[in-house]
């Protein structure tokens, strides 16, 4: 038995979930659909940096603002695609925002 | 080839996204790390390079940053790309970030982190120098 891997080019189609499709001879192809962060801390294992991809919503600082609004042109009206946890790093999250 | 949707919705989320490095710190001087740096440039076009940057924002931090040959020296190398680099001060944490980027274009850059985690030695030297 063989099974493919298929990675989203869309950031935006991203679920975490499994779909395996068994078509009897035709050999089983699992599609693994990654969320935004998730990719991102996947390229960030790959450039060696030690990182963890944390479930939307789950830290505080999701909740907060994500702009202070003292410079121009901040916007208003942002969608939160995920954080993910540094470690090791000065740095302590990475944080994906998506403009609306 | 970019897969552009014909018929895209006159509403909700752009393709526009933001990657923000954030530092959890939390002082009583967290207003002070604003800053903003552009680069200076030359030329047009193909032959357009950058031959410094500047950093504005608070006098005393700006002053800083400037400083730092190290940090200008990388900021050299990634400003044409990233465009502006920005320090954004809240209550308990500070966000450093570059400009939005497009799906098609949007992946992890290992120059701008080194960068972020850079600027946040400093601002972790600062606030130790204070406390």
């Amino acid at each position: 038995m063989r099974f493919v891997e298929h990675k989203t080019t869309h950031f935006t189609q991203a679920k975490s979930d499994k779909q395996e499709h068994d078509h009897g001879d035709i050999d089983p192809v699992i599609v693994k659909k990654l969320s935004a962060h998730e990719k991102m801390a996947g390229e960030m294992k790959q450039s060696q940096i030690d990182c963890e991809a944390l479930p939307l919503g789950s830290h505080p600082i999701e909740r907060k603002q994500y702009y202070s609004q003292t410079f121009s042109m901040s916007p208003k009206f942002v969608t939160n695609k995920g954080l993910v946890k540094i470690k090791g790093k000065n740095i302590d999250f990475v944080q994906l925002l998506q403009r609306n | 080839m970019p897969n552009i949707d014909p018929i895209p919705l006159p509403y909700g989320p752009l393709q526009y996204y933001h990657v923000h490095y954030i530092l959890q710190i939390k002082s009583s001087d967290n207003d002070k790390f604003l800053a903003r740096c552009k680069p200076i440039t030359k030329g047009y076009f193909d032959s357009k390079r950058i031959i410094d940057v500047r950093w504005t924002g608070d006098d005393d931090f700006a002053r800083v940053l400037q400083a730092d040959g190290t940090l200008t020296g990388m900021l050299k190398e990634v400003m044409l790309k990233v465009g502006e680099i920005t320090i954004d001060p809240q209550d308990d944490h500070i966000r450093i970030y570059g400009r939005w980027a497009h799906e098609e274009n949007l992946a992890f850059d290992p120059a701008m982190f080194e960068i972020a985690d850079r600027i946040a030695l400093h601002i972790k030297n600062i606030v130790q120098k204070k406390d």
